[in-house]
């Protein structure tokens, strides 16, 4: 506990002056000037309130801002992640039909998902180290394969190649063991998906995730809430509808704005529920 | 908890002032920093109607802003002077403005956005091609290649389902736009394949020699093909060998007609990779299971085999070493009016090539050393030829994108050909009785091409592409350089519409035998042929329609002359119009397929035998096939049990009558006396092939897939040719070899 009367007066003058001073300099020079960190933090909440509302225009504000940051030689790896990680949201936007319908959506998925994958490659390019853009890749495969599943032979590959590299880089990042699981669950088990080895992942990316520290609140940090929904999912699927609604609520815990669980998933668990109770 | 809120209060008081002087003391300061220039303005795109949310930047800095909903968009900053201010937007070009910004500027700027049509690195600029692979922008995927009904999983016969070839029989030869066989030069991994056909035959032959899945992608060019290639009359068939295996995998095919063997396997993963494929063909069993053996003396048979070794030695280079063989056999009966015998072929070859391909400071260089050997065996009557021909060839590309909007080629290219001939040749062409004269020959040619060429690759403007080249060759036995300028272009009506205009010369040297000086004419010098196209093309998703016009005529074409054996006097012409149609994708749509029609007209001087005498007429060539109408479709039933059918109609192919016959050797044989050349056709071919397959995959990422097919399925005795009797005084059909016939088998891949 802090005691004033064992602090000198003076040197406490002195140092909330320098305190003042500095903070002062960060007012004034954040109103001048958008440093690159000041724009990917900005990116980030743009497009965490897009996702809460499922609204398109705030991601498209996010990627505008991102895009932006490419400019910058040391934030350049990330800021290209974060568009293709937009984008990839842009894509789940545009699937759930949300959205009024476009004139041509499906052309407009595919030339996102491209976008992506551009976006990633670059990514990697000025950081190989990054599982996180590994991961994001493989998923992006993922979803040209679903789009255009004649592309599965060559993409399969590339999509398998990217989530080994991811886990040799990191094999405890929860998104790296997030997006394995969503994999899993996705694939029929003819292509070699497996609902259970994906109910697997969730319960041990949902485990990673309340451990996970982050020291830079730059750093990627997106996939907890979504972690118990898709855990919820797979609950239902199961007809295990109790454990479903835990999740969920877990889920709104995480995220209390989570659109995903609190208007599409929840109503559908109590459609289920309803179901059965009758 | 009682001295902590003491120094929270402490902190409050102490600090508010010092705060407030400091943040007075920094805009003091911040003051004498010079003022800022203000951006405002609007994104609009091409109709002037708002763009939100796009990005507005100055380049090279952060400083910028995304568009509100009504396009507007506001920002300050310190940068002056010189400065660039970009609008981008995914799937527009990005809208650049020069401004000269001065401290406490207002700028307003107006930037339009203009949908992006053409992407240099996805542009075919090229007119008439068609591509085969695992490409987005490949005509046909792979998978749609080896499920074609009736192609027997054989590339030339996918890519015979493509417009502008023409079904001149039913073999693989690739006859295209009213060009010969011969006309149309196929190259793997750079290298010439100068005998590309199985069980080889004045049209070609059955069977392409490379097999399907030794391929990674092809590029198929029915005209207007750039400067890059070389020698090559109508087309360019151009194939790319499969690359470093991913994982292991070994693949087993069991068929009625054939076995193969697969094994691909990254050695060190990443680094060194080998690929080995081995199939042994042997069609005696799937004739007697169809009933139709008696044709044959010997079965055709074969077996081919491949060994490839990839070395990764970079992140950008790699080493291949291909080496492939392939050899087969066949006898058949064959009557012809001067002789009622067995024709016996054997042939054999290898390919050898090392390719090298690397990047060196943006420049992506390719490289190629290859020898092509080649030995045959024909006996029939007093036919009796051992043809060879070794083929070497080196070849490098140099390749680079100096920009977004324009790219540049060249390269070069040595070929050299020893061909050999032994045995006896009929003296007089298809007189083949025992007993007539022959030719005996022991002889040896060789010929060298040099080739260099040069291509740019350019977007002036948003709306047009254009590849422009030249390129020259030069042959040693023909001492002639010939120069080949070359144009094509693209001009984008919208975003999935576009116009494209071909022009361009090209030569083709005569095969080096073709020089010698008992039977040919050391004089010949190069044909030539020149191609103007005009087409149109729509491409969206699932859809692509085309529409191309062509006009090609020729010159010195090489033309057999009872004086001087052979002479450049041919000359000819052929013209047309190509259209194809393609919805779906195989397994992603329930239904996808493809339509190609062709009209055609070919004209050529040629010889019409009037008994020892020769005369010349501009006539119908022999592939002059009016109408070609190919019909591909395939669907999906259940899961993955697929269906397909391939109909083909295509007007009968010009044929000489003979109208007479000249005695000679005292009534052993005769000479025949032709009616006009080409003024009678075969009728028309028809022909509907069915196949179902289903693709079954378990365990760990393996599959097994069933395939049956029916072909010519209305069992349909299409004629092939007129025979004669010997003295020509009676005419009968010759049908084809292939009636209705079942086939099946099953393909198994083991992944690890």
């Amino acid at each position: 506990m802090f005691d004033r009367d064992r602090i000198p007066e003076k040197s406490t003058k002195r140092v909330v002056f320098l305190w003042s001073l500095v903070m002062g300099l960060l007012f004034t020079t954040a109103i001048q000037a958008q440093p690159a960190d000041t724009l990917l933090l900005r990116g980030k909440q743009i497009l965490e309130a897009g996702l809460a509302q499922g609204d398109m225009d705030q991601l498209l504000t996010a990627r505008a801002t991102f895009e932006r940051v490419t400019a910058d030689a040391a934030r350049a790896a990330l800021a290209h992640y974060y568009i293709a990680y937009t984008e990839y949201q842009l894509v789940n936007l545009l699937r759930s039909g949300s959205q009024e319908d476009g004139t041509d959506r499906e052309g407009e998925i595919l030339v996102r998902l491209q976008s992506a994958v551009e976006q990633l490659e670059i990514s990697i390019e000025r950081d190989e180290t990054s599982a996180d853009a590994h991961a994001l890749l493989s998923s992006v495969y993922g979803q040209i394969i679903g789009a255009r599943p004649l592309m599965g032979a060559v993409l399969g590959l590339k999509s398998g190649r990217a989530i080994n590299r991811a886990k040799k880089l990191d094999p405890d990042n929860p998104r790296v063991v997030l997006i394995e699981a969503i994999s899993n669950w996705n694939t029929p088990r003819m292509w070699g998906g497996s609902p259970d080895k994906a109910m697997e992942g969730f319960e041990r990316a949902a485990l990673l995730f309340t451990q996970e520290e982050l020291a830079d609140p730059l750093l990627p940090s997106w996939g907890h809430n979504e972690t118990y929904a898709w855990t919820g999912i797979a609950y239902m699927d199961r007809g295990q509808l109790r454990k479903a609604r835990e999740a969920f609520e877990k889920a709104l815990e995480v995220d209390p704005d989570f659109g995903w669980v609190r208007y599409a998933l929840l109503p559908s668990l109590e459609a289920q529920e309803a179901a059965e109770s009758n | 908890m009682f001295a902590s809120a003491h120094w929270f209060m402490f902190f409050t008081k102490a600090s508010i002032t010092t705060f407030l002087c400091g943040l007075c003391f920094l805009t003091v300061v911040q003051a004498q920093i010079p003022e800022r220039a203000v951006l405002l303005g609007e994104v609009v795109d091409a109709g002037g109607l708002p763009m939100p949310f796009v990005n507005v930047q100055i380049t090279g800095t952060t400083d910028g802003a995304a568009t509100q909903r009504d396009g507007r968009f506001e920002f300050a900053t310190q940068h002056r002077g010189r400065q660039v201010i970009q609008a981008t937007m995914i799937g527009f070009e990005p809208a650049k403005r020069v401004l000269h910004l001065a401290p406490g500027d207002t700028v307003t700027v107006r930037l339009v956005l203009r949908e992006a049509l053409i992407a240099l690195d996805e542009v075919e600029v090229t007119a008439s091609a068609y591509s085969t692979g695992e490409a987005e922008t490949a005509t046909l995927q792979s998978l749609e290649v080896v499920t074609t009904p009736g192609a027997a999983a054989d590339i030339f016969r996918a890519i015979k389902t493509f417009p502008g070839v023409s079904m001149v029989d039913e073999g693989a030869g690739l006859f295209v736009r009213g060009g010969d066989v011969s006309e149309t030069v196929i190259l793997l991994d750079q290298a010439t394949l100068t005998h590309p056909y199985k069980f080889e035959s004045p049209t070609g032959g059955v069977f392409g020699i490379i097999p399907p899945f030794m391929v990674r992608g092809t590029v198929f060019s029915s005209g207007g093909f750039p400067a890059r290639y070389g020698n090559a009359l109508s087309a360019v068939l151009s194939m790319d060998s499969q690359n470093m295996p991913q994982q292991q995998n070994y693949s087993f095919n069991l068929g009625l007609a054939a076995a193969s063997l697969g094994v691909n396997v990254p050695v060190v993963p990443g680094k060194l990779g080998l690929r080995f494929t081995g199939n042994r063909s042997f069609t005696e069993l799937m004739f007697r299971f169809n009933g139709q053996h008696d044709q044959f003396t010997i079965s055709p048979r074969g077996y081919d085999g491949n060994l490839s070794l990839i070395y990764q030695y970079s992140p950008t280079g790699r080493l291949k070493f291909f080496n492939f063989t392939t050899d087969d056999r066949l006898g058949v009966h064959v009557d012809q009016p001067s002789f009622d015998g067995v024709y016996r072929g054997q042939t054999t070859s290898w390919l050898h090539n090392v390719q090298w391909i690397d990047i060196y400071k943006g420049w992506l260089v390719q490289t190629s050393a290859s020898l092509n050997r080649y030995a045959a065996h024909q006996q029939m009557g007093n036919l009796d030829l051992e043809p060879g021909d070794d083929t070497y060839k080196l070849r490098t590309d140099v390749e680079r994108a100096s920009s977004e909007r324009a790219s540049i080629r060249f390269g070069a290219e040595a070929e050299r050909t020893r061909s050999r001939f032994r045995g006896t040749v009929p003296f007089q062409e298809d007189i083949l009785d025992p007993a007539a004269d022959v030719f005996e020959l022991d002889e040896v040619y060789s010929a060298t091409r040099t080739g260099a060429y040069a291509e740019v690759e350019m977007k002036p403007t948003r709306r047009i592409a254009a590849n422009t080249g030249v390129r020259t060759d030069y042959h040693s036995l023909a001492s002639t350089v010939v120069v080949d300028p070359r144009i094509s272009l693209r001009y984008a009506l919208s975003k999935n519409t576009d116009v494209r205009l071909a022009w361009g010369l090209y030569h083709q040297f005569p095969a080096p035998f073709e020089y010698n000086t008992a039977s040919g004419n050391p004089a010949l010098g190069p044909q030539r042929a020149q191609h103007f196209i005009a087409g149109l093309s729509h491409e969206r998703d699932l859809l692509m329609l085309r529409l191309e016009a062509y006009h090609k005529p020729y010159r010195n074409l090489v033309l057999r002359h009872p004086e001087f054996n052979h002479t450049n006097g041919g000359e000819g012409m052929a013209r047309g119009i190509d259209v194809f149609a393609k919805y779906g994708a195989f397994l992603r749509t329930r239904f996808n397929g493809w339509m190609a029609y062709s009209f055609l007209e070919s004209r050529r001087v040629q010889r019409r035998h009037l008994g020892r005498e020769v005369v010349y007429e501009r006539a119908p060539s022999p592939f002059d096939i009016t109408h070609n109408l190919t019909i591909v479709a395939k669907f999906r039933l259940v899961g993955f049990l697929s269906s397909g059918l391939t109909f083909r109609h295509a007007t009968g192919r010009p044929v000489t009558p003979v109208v007479g016959a000249l005695a000679e050797g005292n009534g052993s044989y005769f000479l025949p006396i032709e009616g006009s050349v080409g003024s009678e056709r075969l009728p028309d071919f028809r022909r509907l092939d069915a196949s179902l397959s289903y693709f079954f995959r378990f365990g760990e990422g393996h599959d097994i897939t069933f395939y049956f097919s029916v072909g010519n399925v209305f069992n349909q005795a299409n004629v092939i040719d007129y025979e004669y009797s010997a003295d020509y005084t009676e005419r009968g059909e010759r049908t084809t070899n292939y009636r209705r016939f079942l086939y099946f088998g099953a393909t198994l891949n083991l992944n690890r």
